[in-house]
C-alpha cells in the first residue's frame, strides 16, 4: 500500500517516519496535492516535524492558507455584487468546506470558487458580474457552445484585479447525465462566516452527496486521492458528532435519487482510507451483482492512488482506461459522446502543431 | 545513460539526473567547487533533464525539465538545456521555498553586510553582481534574495551567474580567467551564458548574513556613480513589485518588510562604470 494512503488512514504513523520514508511520502503527496494536508495532520496531532521536511510542509500550507483567505474575500464580494440579482447564491465544494470550517478545508489547495445559482437568473447574473470586473477566460467557440448546450455550469470567470476564478453552476450535474437531479431538491443552509456575515451553502448530508456525485461521475482522476480523502475527513468529522450520520446520508441520497454515487463514495472511503463505519452499513454497500462489485473494486481501489512511480502498477492504467469510458458514458449518451471526443482529439492534434514553438513562461 | 549529481546549494539539496552531455559538461565545469556528491541526503528538488519525446531526439532536438515527474515548462531547443536547468532551479525555489521572503534581486556581501539589489529583467543587475563578486564581494545570488522569515537573515544560494547578450563580453573583459558555460543563442532572453561563481563564495555557501542596505540599480550611460536615497513608502512599493512570494506570505511578508525598513537604508543607484560602482557600494559597507 502506498505510504501516503497509509498515513492518511492512520495519521499516527506520521510520528514514526524516517528520512527515506519522508522522501517518498513527500513525492507522493506532491503529485496528489496533499502536502499541505500532511502539514495540517502533523499540526493537529502536534507531531514534531523533522527539519528537512518542515519547510516543504509549511510552504505548501501557506499556499493553501492564502487560498482560504482569498475565498473568504469572495464570500464578501460575490454576494455583494449579486445582492439584487441572484435570489439563490449557494457556495459549493472547496468554498463550502471553508465556510463550514471543516477539517478538510485546512491545507486544501483548490483553484475555483464554485457557486450555484438559478438558471433563469443566469443571464442577468453574467451581465452584472461583467460590470464587477469578472471577465471570461479564453476558451474556443466549440467549448463555449458545449458548455452552454450541455453543461451544468458556464465557462469560468476570473476577477480582473483579485485574480479569483469563479465557476457558476446552475445545476448539480450536466443535463446529459441520466441521473440529473433537480437543484431545487437539494437543501440549503445558512452559515455565519467570521468577519463576513451569513452566506449560503448546502447542508451537511447534501454537501457530502454533492461531493460523492462529483467524484464518481468523473472520467479523469487527477485529484482523485485528494477528493476521496476530503470525503473521508468529512465523514469522520460528521460521524464523531452523530454516529448514525452515514446511514442518514445514504437515506437522504436515496430520496435525491443519487444513492449509487453516494454508496460508492462511502464504500471506497472506507476501503481505501479506513473511514470507520457501522458493520451492517458496510455490507449494504455492495453493488447488485457480484461481478459489478468486483470490477468496481478493482477500478476504484487502483485509481485512488498517488500517480507516482513509487507506487504505479499496470492495474492503474487499466483502471484509468475503464473509468475514462465509464465517466464519459455517464456524462452523455454515446450518440453525443463519439462526435465530441472526435472533435476534441482533432483539436488537440491541431493545438500540438500550432503551439509547439511557443515557450512556456520561464522565470 | 543517465548521470546523477547531488548539489547542495545553501538551504536546498538538488539532485540532477540527465542524459544530456552538455548539461553534464557544464555542471562539471561550473559546479566544480561545490560539494558534488552522490550521497543519500534528503533531496528537496529531484530534477531530470532529458528528451521526453522520441521524435524530438532527432528532429529539431528539444529537452524537457522535470521536477520529479512534473514538467512545469514546455520543452526548449537542445542547445538551451543548461540554461533551462538554471531557470528551472530558480522556479523550484521561488514556487516552493516560502520559509523565505524572496526578491528578484542581485545579492552580495562584504564585511558581513549584505546588499540586496532588486531590479527588472534586463536592468543589468546580473552584470553588476558579476563585476562586484569578482572584485572582492561575496556572491549570494544574481537572481534571488532569500530573507528568512524566522531570523530575518539573508541566506546565500550561490550559483552560476546568468549573463545575457552584450554582458557576456563585458564581463569576459572585466574578469580575468572567467569560466563560462556553453553559450545558448536565441533563447527567450536573447543570447545567454552562465558564469562560474567565485570559489570563496561557494566555500562559504552555508553562511547567512544580515541585510545592510537595499539598492535599486540602474545602468545609465556616462553617468557618475551615485546613490540617491529612496523613502520608505517608495521602497516598500518597489520591494513588493520585485517579490516572488509576497502575495503568498501576506501578513507575514508585510511585517518582515516593515521590520527591514526600520533599520535598512534604501537607495536608487545609478552607475555606468564598474570601478566607480565598486567605490560607491564599498563605501556603504565600510
Amino acid at each position: 500500500m502506498p505510504i501516503l494512503i497509509k498515513v492518511l488512514s492512520h495519521p499516527e504513523l506520521l510520528a514514526t517516519l524516517n528520512k527515506n520514508q519522508w522522501q517518498i511520502l513527500l513525492a507522493q503527496a506532491n503529485t496528489s496535492q496533499l502536502v499541505a494536508r500532511l502539514n495540517y495532520l502533523m499540526d493537529f496531532h502536534q507531531y514534531e516535524k523533522p527539519n528537512y521536511v518542515k519547510w516543504h510542509l509549511e510552504s505548501a500550507y501557506k499556499i493553501a492558507e492564502k487560498q482560504r483567505k482569498q475565498a473568504i474575500v469572495e464570500f464578501l464580494e460575490v454576494p455583494r455584487s449579486l445582492e439584487k440579482t441572484a435570489s439563490r447564491l449557494v457556495f459549493l465544494k472547496g468554498a463550502a468546506y471553508i465556510a463550514k470550517n471543516l477539517p478538510c478545508s485546512f491545507g486544501r489547495t483548490f483553484s475555483d470558487i464554485d457557486v450555484l445559482v438559478k438558471k433563469e437568473e443566469l443571464k442577468k447574473i453574467e451581465t452584472v458580474l461583467k460590470f464587477s470586473s469578472w471577465l471570461k477566460t479564453e476558451i474556443d467557440d466549440y467549448d463555449e457552445l458545449y458548455y452552454r448546450t450541455w453543461m451544468h455550469e458556464i465557462p469560468p470567470l476570473y476577477h480582473f484585479t483579485r485574480g479569483s476564478v469563479l465557476d457558476i453552476h446552475h445545476n448539480i450535474l450536466p443535463s446529459t447525465n441520466k441521473h440529473m437531479p433537480d437543484a431545487d431538491s437539494f437543501s440549503f443552509s445558512n452559515i455565519e462566516v467570521e468577519n463576513v456575515g451569513i452566506i449560503q451553502t448546502l447542508d451537511d448530508t447534501d454537501l457530502c452527496i454533492h461531493m460523492a456525485v462529483h467524484l464518481f461521475t468523473e472520467s479523469e482522476f487527477h485529484h482523485g486521492l485528494r477528493d476521496i480523502s476530503d470525503f473521508d475527513m468529512i465523514l469522520r468529522y460528521f460521524q464523531e458528532q452523530n454516529e448514525y450520520f452515514s446511514e442518514q446520508l445514504l437515506q437522504r441520497a436515496k430520496i435525491l435519487g443519487l444513492y449509487e454515487y453516494t454508496r460508492l463514495a462511502v464504500r471506497y472511503s472506507h476501503m481505501i482510507l479506513a473511514t470507520p463505519l457501522q458493520k451492517n452499513t458496510l455490507t449494504s454497500l455492495q453493488a447488485n451483482s457480484s461481478l459489478k462489485t468486483l470490477i468496481q473494486d478493482f477500478c476504484f481501489i487502483h485509481i485512488f492512488k498517488p500517480n507516482h512511480r513509487s507506487c504505479r502498477t499496470w492495474h492503474m492504467s487499466i483502471a484509468e482506461f475503464i473509468l475514462y469510458w465509464r465517466g464519459h458514458l455517464l456524462r452523455m449518451p454515446i450518440r453525443l459522446l463519439v462526435p465530441h471526443l472526435m472533435k476534441k482529439s482533432y483539436m488537440r492534434v491541431k493545438d500540438y502543431f500550432q503551439k509547439d514553438d511557443i515557450v512556456g513562461e520561464l522565470p | 545513460m543517465f548521470d546523477q549529481f547531488t548539489l547542495p546549494i545553501g538551504p536546498f539539496n538538488f539532485s540532477i539526473k540527465t542524459d544530456n552531455k552538455s548539461v553534464v559538461d557544464n555542471l562539471l565545469s561550473l559546479y566544480s567547487d561545490y560539494n558534488v556528491s552522490d550521497d543519500c541526503s534528503f533531496i528537496d528538488f529531484p530534477i531530470t533533464i532529458t528528451t521526453h519525446s522520441l521524435i524530438r531526439r532527432f528532429i529539431k532536438p528539444q529537452v524537457d525539465f522535470f521536477l520529479d515527474e512534473f514538467a512545469p515548462f514546455k520543452p526548449l531547443p537542445k542547445d538551451q538545456s543548461f540554461a533551462m536547468l538554471e531557470w528551472g532551479m530558480n522556479w523550484c525555489i521561488t514556487t516552493r521555498a516560502h520559509q523565505f521572503l524572496i526578491f528578484h534581486a542581485g545579492t552580495i556581501e562584504k564585511n558581513g553586510k549584505v546588499i540586496v539589489m532588486p531590479a527588472e529583467q534586463g536592468s543589468g543587475k546580473s552584470t553588476l553582481t558579476a563585476a562586484m563578486v569578482y572584485s572582492g564581494w561575496r556572491l549570494f545570488s544574481d537572481e534571488l534574495a532569500l530573507i528568512s522569515l524566522e531570523d530575518e537573515l539573508v541566506y546565500p544560494c550561490t550559483r552560476p551567474i546568468n549573463l545575457k547578450n552584450d554582458s557576456i563580453d563585458i564581463i569576459n573583459n572585466f574578469v580575468e580567467n572567467a569560466v563560462f558555460s556553453t553559450i545558448a543563442k536565441d533563447t527567450h532572453k536573447g543570447t545567454v551564458a552562465l558564469l562560474k561563481p567565485p570559489t570563496d563564495s561557494v566555500k562559504r555557501i552555508n553562511e547567512p548574513a544580515s541585510l545592510h542596505s537595499i539598492v535599486f540599480p540602474k545602468y545609465v550611460p556616462k553617468v557618475e556613480a551615485k546613490l540617491i536615497p529612496v523613502n520608505q513608502i517608495q521602497a516598500f512599493e518597489q520591494l513588493i513589485e520585485h517579490s516572488f512570494n509576497y502575495h503568498i506570505l501576506g501578513e507575514e511578508g508585510f511585517h518582515l518588510i516593515a521590520n527591514i525598513l526600520k533599520t535598512v537604508n534604501c537607495y536608487q543607484f545609478e552607475y555606468s562604470d564598474f570601478e566607480e560602482a565598486k567605490k560607491v557600494l564599498g563605501g556603504l559597507v565600510e
